[in-house]
Order: C-alpha cells, then sequence, then structure tokens
C-alpha cells in the first residue's frame, strides 16, 4: 500500500529564488505531523506543492501513490483565515459547501446530501448556530472553524493546515486541536503549519522544521539545534524530557 | 413621461436599459466580488482602439470593440494568473494602448465619423436595432451562466485555490467571466460610453453590497438599481437637455455617496450609543 504522503528531494524556486530545497520526508495514515518556521521559511509553499498548486517544481510528491492535483487524493486544505476578504457577500454554509464543488459534475446545484454533510462538517466544529451569518460576523476563531468545516465536507484522507491557530484565544486553541486528534483517530492523515513555536503541542505527535531546507525530526525530541538550525537564531524554549511540550513558550505567556 | 417613447430612438433607448440593467447588475456583482473593477476599465478603453479600427476599416465597430475587448481582457487575464504584480502594469498598458489606438485610426478615416465623444461618453441615438437584439442574446447567455455556474461562480470568487484543489477549473471559469466581462461592456458602450462604463459596472453592485451579503441578491438588488438609475437618467437628460450617458453615472455616483455617507454616520452613532451605554 502506497503511503499517505511521500515527498522525496522536493525543491521548489520562484525565479531565482529557492524556497524548498531538497525536502524529504513521508507519513503514513494516521500521522499527525506539525512544521514550524519563520515567516517566509517555505511552510505555505510546501502545503501548495502537496496540493498541486505549485506548478514547477523538482523531486517526488506523492499522495496516496498520486500526483498532486489528482482528482482521487481526497486532500482538505485549511488556508490561513487572516488571508480572506471577510467583507465578501457569503453565508458561512456557502463557503462550507464549496467543499462539496468537486462533486457537483454537471448539475449547477448542490445536492441535498452535500447539503446534510455541510451541516455536519459545521455540528463538528461546533458552528451548526452561525450557519447563516455572514463571515465578516465572525471571529477569527471561528472563521477558522469553518474553513476547517469546509476542508472536512471533501471527505479528506489527507489535511493540510496553514497556521490555524493564529490570532486564536487559548480556549479555542485547544478546541481546535481536540478536534484534529479526533480526526486523527478517524485515521486521517494531518500536516500542520505553523510559525508559532507553542502551537506544537503535545496533540503532535511528529514534529520538523523548515526554513528552506526541512528537518524531520520523526518522533523523538525537538532539540534547540533543530530550532536554532530553522530559525537561524538561538532559541532556548524548548523543555528537554517532555517531547513536544514547549515548555518556557507557555511560561512567557502567563507572565504576560 | 410616456410621450417621450413616441420616438423611436427612446424606445430603443429603453428597451436597451432594461437589458443593459440585467447585465449590469450581474457582470458588476462579479466585476465587484472579484475586483476586477481595473481590469473591467482596462478592457472598456482598450476596446475604444477596435472602435476606431472598425471605422478605419469600414467594419461595424462592434466587431473591431470585440475583437480587441476580449482579447484584452484575455492577455491581462493571463498575464495575471502568472505573475500577479505585473497584473496592474498590463492593465494600464492596455488602457493607453487601446486609446491611442482608436484616436489615431479616427484621425486617418476618412469621410464622416461620429464624434469620439460619443464613444467616449455614449450616445443612445446610435442604438439600432442590432445592438438591440446583441444586448438581448447577451443578456440571455448571462443569465444562462450565471444560473449554471452560480456555485463555480461563486467558489471562485471568493477562493480560487480552493476552488482548484477540490476540482474546479478555476482558470477556464475565470477566464470565460472575463470573456463575458468583455463582451457586456462591447454591447453597453452605446448607452453609456467607454469611459464611463466601469461607474455602472462598479456602482449598483457595490450599493446592493450595503445591503446584502448574497451574491445572488446581490445580483438582483444591483439590476434593480441600474434599471432605477438608467431609466431616470434617460428621463432626467430628456426632459433638461443633458448627455444621457453622464447624467445616468452622475445619477449613480450622488446615490452610491448619499448611501455610504448614512452607512458611515448610522454606524459612527450606533458605536457612539454603545460606548456610552
Amino acid at each position: 500500500m502506497s503511503r499517505a504522503l511521500e515527498l522525496e528531494r522536493l525543491t521548489v524556486r520562484y525565479g531565482e529564488q529557492i524556497v524548498l530545497k531538497d525536502v524529504s520526508f513521508h507519513l503514513d495514515r494516521g500521522d499527525f505531523l506539525g512544521v514550524i518556521g519563520p515567516n517566509g521559511g517555505g511552510k505555505t509553499t510546501l502545503l501548495k506543492a502537496i496540493l498541486g498548486l505549485v506548478d514547477k517544481y523538482h523531486g517526488k510528491v506523492l499522495v496516496n501513490g498520486k500526483p498532486p492535483g489528482h482528482r482521487d487524493n481526497r486532500v482538505g486544505y485549511v488556508p490561513q483565515h487572516s488571508e480572506f476578504d471577510k467583507k465578501f457577500p457569503i453565508r458561512v454554509r456557502d463557503v462550507v459547501l464549496m467543499g462539496r464543488l468537486g462533486n457537483l459534475g454537471f448539475r449547477p446545484f448542490y445536492t441535498k446530501n452535500d447539503r446534510e454533510l455541510a451541516l455536519d462538517a459545521l455540528k463538528s466544529v461546533d458552528m451548526l448556530e452561525y450557519r447563516d451569518r455572514q463571515i465578516s460576523k465572525l471571529s477569527g476563531g471561528q472563521l477558522q472553524r469553518v474553513l476547517i468545516a469546509r476542508a472536512l465536507t471533501t471527505d479528506p484522507r489527507l489535511l493540510l493546515l496553514d497556521e490555524p491557530t493564529a490570532s486564536v484565544d487559548e480556549k479555542m486553541k485547544t478546541n481546535i486541536y481536540s478536534l484534529l486528534s479526533d480526526l486523527k483517530d478517524r485515521g486521517i492523515t494531518i500536516v500542520l503549519v505553523s510559525h508559532d513555536i507553542g502551537v506544537i503541542s503535545s496533540y503532535v505527535e511528529k514534529v520538523a522544521c523548515l526554513n528552506k531546507h526541512f528537518i524531520y525530526h520523526g518522533t523523538g525530541d525537538l532539540s534547540p539545534d533543530m530550532i536554532e538550525a530553522a530559525y537561524q537564531c538561538p532559541i532556548d524554549l524548548i523543555a528537554h524530557g517532555l517531547p513536544h511540550r514547549v515548555f518556557e513558550h507557555r511560561m512567557h505567556r502567563e507572565e504576560d | 413621461m410616456l410621450s417621450i417613447l413616441a420616438y423611436s430612438f427612446m424606445r430603443n433607448a429603453f428597451i436597451a436599459g432594461i437589458l443593459a440593467s440585467v447585465i449590469f447588475g450581474m457582470i458588476g456583482t462579479f466585476v465587484v466580488v472579484k475586483r476586477l473593477v481595473f481590469i473591467s476599465g482596462g478592457v472598456s478603453h482598450a476596446s475604444f482602439g477596435g472602435v476606431g479600427m472598425g471605422y478605419y476599416l469600414g467594419w461595424n465597430p462592434l466587431w473591431g470593440a470585440t475583437l480587441f475587448a476580449v482579447a484584452s481582457a484575455l492577455g491581462v487575464g493571463l498575464v495575471g494568473k502568472r505573475t500577479m504584480q505585473r497584473e496592474d502594469t498590463a492593465i494600464g498598458i492596455v488602457w493607453a494602448l487601446g486609446m491611442a489606438l482608436g484616436a489615431l485610426f479616427m484621425s486617418i478615416t476618412p469621410g464622416y465619423l461620429p464624434t469620439m465623444s460619443s464613444v467616449l461618453f455614449g450616445n443612445i441615438l446610435m442604438i439600432g436595432r442590432i445592438d438591440i437584439y446583441l444586448m438581448a442574446f447577451l443578456t440571455v447567455v448571462i443569465t444562462g451562466t450565471v444560473i449554471m455556474l452560480y456555485p463555480r461562480i461563486q467558489g471562485v470568487s471568493f477562493d480560487e485555490e480552493f476552488s482548484k484543489v477540490v476540482g474546479v477549473r478555476t482558470t477556464v471559469i475565470y477566464l470565460f467571466m472575463l470573456v463575458l466581462v468583455a463582451l457586456s461592456i462591447v454591447v453597453l458602450i452605446k448607452l453609456v460610453g467607454i469611459v464611463l462604463l466601469i461607474a455602472m459596472l462598479a456602482i449598483p453592485a457595490s450599493i446592493s453590497g450595503e445591503f446584502t451579503h448574497d451574491m445572488s441578491r446581490m445580483m438582483v438588488l444591483s439590476s434593480i438599481l441600474s434599471l432605477a438609475f438608467i431609466v431616470t437618467g434617460l428621463y432626467v437628460s430628456t426632459v433638461w437637455d443633458l448627455p444621457p450617458g453622464p447624467t445616468i453615472v452622475i445619477l449613480a455616483g450622488i446615490v452610491f455617496i448619499l448611501v455610504m455617507a448614512v452607512k458611515r454616520v448610522s454606524v459612527a452613532v450606533r458605536g457612539r450609543s454603545h460606548s456610552v451605554g
């Protein structure tokens, strides 16, 4: 059986600039990978390459053994919610229904089944009561959950999230993580990228750093050396012996 | 009011106005939510080159305008797809080049020509039977397209990347919509003119956007608003002997400014009462 996700020496250039260099790793069904790295380190590009949104790349990318962008890939994508035009005239339920766009075929309208799936997804992220709201009336965390619901209606086997906890309060962060943990238990493979080391919480079982180069850490510790290598500046945030728990960062939070 | 309809050119103008309202409402909503106002401006001005070329070659200027409008829409659309930051450059070039070509062609064309200002600012006297038929045809095509592709158009407008990920052929939909924008511009030139067209694409849809948060309702509401502006503008321009294109656009502009002002004031007042209470 082919791997859920397999990358081999993936290199992406934008013009002269190398954004990703020789990125290699693989994930199996139900894996949960957290990728951290500085802004501009290529995190979003990595996700876009997996989604088939990058036209030119070198190396190999396979999603369930198929090339990126293949129809059968069933990849759920949760883009950065801060990138959206929140004034766009669209209601929550119509955003979520977009997950069913690929199943429209020649029909001009969504089916009853599509609508039920959308409502189920909204229920699973606790946003059902907001279904008729315009998106400008949502908080960042609420829009985030709507975007997760939208990705879920595609019935994904692989879920990719870009900065899902940016500008989201602590309680909502915990909610989002426990939701992702449930999804992982249902066999969905998850890749989450963030520039915020604090989000790589105990739910994430595999950690990697990305700053053009990808330093995959498997299931062990996230060592200061690795973060230093990724960020290219000394960072001393990680509590040794407690895998993936970003100890001092949390303490900083409480002092704030 | 009905007495002015006794003239056949006024009847044509009113029929054209009704059809134009539907086009302005649907295409204008797409142009506003997808932020294509500037592209539309470029396409509209580029079509002036085609109008001039049409006169010079002895064609119906409509065909020249169609050629230039569709080519510039596709050109700019493709440039924008390839390199995002170059799109506005391409629009600016197409915009000015079209105007220059139009002016050049019209100056070297011998014989009688309509004045340049009638092309730039509209001239309802030029609206003939063929224009009405073309507008009717385009209205049917646009309405049909919007109904058949509504979820995809909504998806591509809101989040093109996600739509692509779930298997929508986003570039095809986007370019197809740009072609519809270009064709709409061509058939509407005689009503409001090349320079004033973008106002009628942008204003009714922007006003509607203040009152509804649903794209389909926005389309209906901006069609109704367009109709009101066009009919009132045509009537006022006839009674006071004013040029119809500018009158319609100024009317729409006044309503736009009023609506925005009232909205802002009411938000500010509400904000203050909140902070007091």
